[in-house]
């Protein structure tokens, strides 16, 4: 729910455990108490996608068993062996920071990983002028630019939590396999169908649409990497995600509608309504979500989501069942 | 006798889902899709580790067979074709 500063400080302040979006100036007045937090200025709510640099979104967690921990490009190794069990931990990393770099290309490695939940988000702030991505630990009330935050949280015993993503891109069956031999945010060549290029050359000379999504194969599972076409680094090619070794990506096929195509990947589910869920800012205009709805999947408009690793372009969502 | 019926089931299940060396060797270099996302990326995570390291297959066994004892609940679809390997 999208909620005043007022309204937020009043959960707080009634000992609510909370998950909370805004901006980094309004996330810095919030007091001390049971909650993380994370920079956007972007949101999905049942009425639609909203830009506000007033409010604040929460989710309202009803559960007794949790710990917020901090971590640094050093510690956040320890994120999945710190989860419980039962249950599922929401991580706020700072986009552009050392903490979001290691986790990107190690987290596949990280004791534990995918024997948890491990779900979440990377901040950013508000496009048209200059930011500073933060998360929060509300427990002490203090807003980090270079740390993440995560929310481990317990369910209760009977209850199972299940991560789940939407992704409406997929890959497309005419495009060559592409393929990399480093990890990294960024290549400078590329197998095409088994034969190296120059993969900026590559994408020029058969025009490329990058504002589409590498799509990678995880056995099954489609996993996005978006082009940064912001940044320019001469010969290379820049990723809003790293590109791995031993993974055989494919262009996207083009999405005609987005709002339909999503409403038929949501209706597929047949999920009701996610405990969590994010979705992602280049969805957020490229899918022209402003004041267009999500129905019960709301959140944070994220720049970057997490589910395990590092996604972009795709609804991430918890469900407790 | 609804108990032990209910034990007799728990039992055979969990039994069930657990994957040989045999299995784990020919899930790793196959090209089988899944469909419960976590157990996508974990068979990918597998797949890459045991390319570069076969001897790693018992580790791999291991904790394939740690998620499936973990997620039985989600995993019945992915199970199907993992059973037939």
């Amino acid at each position: 729910m999208l909620l005043t500063i007022d309204e937020t400080v009043k959960l707080i302040e009634e000992g609510k455990l909370l998950h909370l979006a805004g901006s980094e100036n309004l996330l810095r007045q919030l007091p001390r108490g049971n909650w993380i937090g994370g920079s956007t200025e972007y949101f999905m709510t049942r009425k639609g996608g909203k830009t506000s640099g007033n409010r604040v979104y929460a989710n309202i967690f009803p559960y007794d068993t949790f710990k917020i921990s901090v971590y640094d490009a050093d510690t956040i190794s320890n994120v999945a062996k710190d989860a419980y069990d039962d249950g599922f931990t929401i991580l706020i990393l700072p986009g552009g920071t050392p903490v979001h770099f290691a986790y990107a290309e190690k987290s596949a490695e990280y004791e534990d990983m995918f024997m948890k939940n491990i779900v979440g988000w990377l901040t950013g702030g508000k496009l048209s002028v200059p930011y500073t991505p933060v998360a929060t630990n509300g427990l002490l009330a203090e807003t980090y630019t270079d740390k993440a935050v995560a929310l481990h949280l317990a369910v209760p015993e009977g209850k199972t939590a299940s991560v789940g993503i939407v992704n409406v891109f997929s890959q497309d069956d005419d495009s060559p396999v592409i393929e990399f031999d480093e990890t990294g945010f960024s290549a400078g060549k590329a197998r095409v169908d088994g034969k190296e290029v120059v993969f900026a050359d590559y994408l020029a000379e058969n025009h490329i649409d990058r504002s589409l999504p590498l799509v990678g194969n995880y056995s099954g599972a489609g996993v996005n990497i978006s082009f940064n076409n912001n940044d320019i680094v001469p010969d290379r090619v820049l990723f809003y995600a790293p590109v791995f070794p031993g993974i055989q990506y494919k262009m996207s096929k083009k999405v005609g509608n987005y709002i339909e195509e999503f409403a038929a990947h949501i209706n597929k589910l047949g999920v009701d309504t996610p405990v969590f869920c994010c979705n992602c800012i280049v969805n957020f205009f490229y899918g022209e979500l402003e004041g267009k709805g999500a129905g019960s999947f709301c959140g944070p408009i994220s720049f970057g989501e997490i589910a395990y690793q590092i996604l972009n372009q795709t609804l991430v969502y918890v469900t407790v069942t | 006798m609804y108990n032990v019926h209910w034990l007799t089931h728990t039992t055979l299940w969990r039994d069930k889902v657990k994957v040989t060396l045999a299995q784990t060797e020919k899930l790793l270099t196959g090209s089988a899709m899944f469909t419960q996302f976590g157990f996508s990326m974990l068979i990918t995570k597998l797949r890459r580790a045991y390319a570069n390291d076969p001897v790693s297959l018992p580790l791999c066994t291991k904790e394939i067979n740690m998620y499936l004892t973990k997620f039985q609940a989600t995993m019945t679809q992915d199970y199907e074709k993992i059973s037939n390997l």
